[in-house]
């Protein structure tokens, strides 16, 4: 399917919403300060209070900044909840590449030994054992079978079908 | 700057020579083994091709191949609109000899905002955090602190 392997990204201006290296600019101030006005952050940034405005506009459409008033001014305040979820999205990425690399590391050296035992008739060297797999079966990285929190969640392949292979991006 | 925050990079070194990781990393029958079950792939920079994860999966648009120490692709365009290099998440494969025979694999995974901000809106993540995102996670803290 033509699909991408992300489904679930919304179309609601999210992504436009912190593609713009400006609009990121803007956000990432208003983290560091915890709290920051429309003039204030004009002050910020090297384009103008109308342009803050609008992009404080976009990024309280799609949720990652909230206002309150305070007397005559107008504060802006990060999602905190939200900018969590996406630092542990991230981390979850990180642990999927932890694992294709293990699954890499184990092909590749089985490979090279294989490799070494054919060409000079030595004494193969008996398979690594990988610490961090325990016993794993190495005849083939299967991945998918014990991995991070989260992963469980989603049915398992077919049986004969994606063996190795992971869960998507 | 901001960028920075929205890439991940990991390595690992690996005991076989630089060829042979390449040809792990590349060759389609060995994607298999340790990444996406079904792989239609050239790989052949500015190539078009498909991975499939089970009932997921997507365009892959091949970005650069140095045999035997880089090779790039793009994925995850997050709006469904065909692949271009910029418009989506850039995975990148460095390949550097160490040692006797043994290889530093390195993987970088840049222009991540789209994956990250569409799974924040998923449910179920795990507790752990990366310690690789100090920096992040330092901002977090301070957008924490204040409210706290």
């Amino acid at each position: 399917m033509g699909e991408p392997a992300v489904t679930t990204v919304p179309d609601d201006g999210l992504w436009s919403a912190i593609a713009d290296p400006s609009r990121r600019r803007v956000l990432d101030l208003i983290v560091e300060r915890g709290e920051a006005s429309a003039s204030w952050l004009a002050g910020e940034v090297p384009f103008t209070r109308q342009a803050v405005a609008k992009h404080l506009a976009v990024l309280e459409e799609a949720g990652l900044v909230a206002r309150r008033k305070q007397g005559r001014e107008v504060l802006y305040q990060a999602d905190a909840a939200r900018l969590g979820q996406a630092t542990q999205a991230l981390a979850d990425v990180a642990r999927r590449w932890d694992r294709r690399l293990a699954a890499i590391k184990r092909l590749a050296e089985a490979a090279h030994a294989a490799a070494v035992a054919q060409a000079g008739g030595a004494q193969p060297a008996p398979p690594m054992p990988d610490p961090a797999e325990g016993s794993a079966n190495h005849d083939h990285a299967n991945p998918t079978d014990r991995l991070a929190p989260g992963m469980g969640q989603r049915p398992p392949a077919p049986p004969g079908e994606g063996e190795g292979a992971d869960e998507g991006p | 700057m901001t960028t920075t925050r929205y890439r991940i990079e990991r390595d690992i070194l690996i005991e076989a020579p630089v060829d042979v990781v390449w040809r792990t990393v590349t060759e389609p029958s060995q994607i298999t083994q340790w990444f996406a079950a079904e792989v239609d792939l050239v790989v052949e920079p500015g190539a078009r091709g498909h991975l499939g994860f089970g009932d997921q999966g997507g365009p892959v648009l091949v970005e650069a191949v140095e045999p035997p120490t880089r090779f790039s692709f793009w994925w995850n365009q997050p709006t469904g609109a065909e692949l271009e290099p910029g418009n989506a998440v850039l995975v990148e494969f460095t390949l550097t000899a160490e040692g006797a025979g043994h290889t530093r694999l390195r993987v970088t995974e840049s222009n991540l905002e789209p994956l990250a901000w569409a799974s924040a809106d998923k449910e179920h993540y795990a507790e752990e955090h990366n310690e690789g995102w100090g920096h992040f996670l330092g901002r977090l803290a301070q957008l924490h602190g204040p409210r706290a």
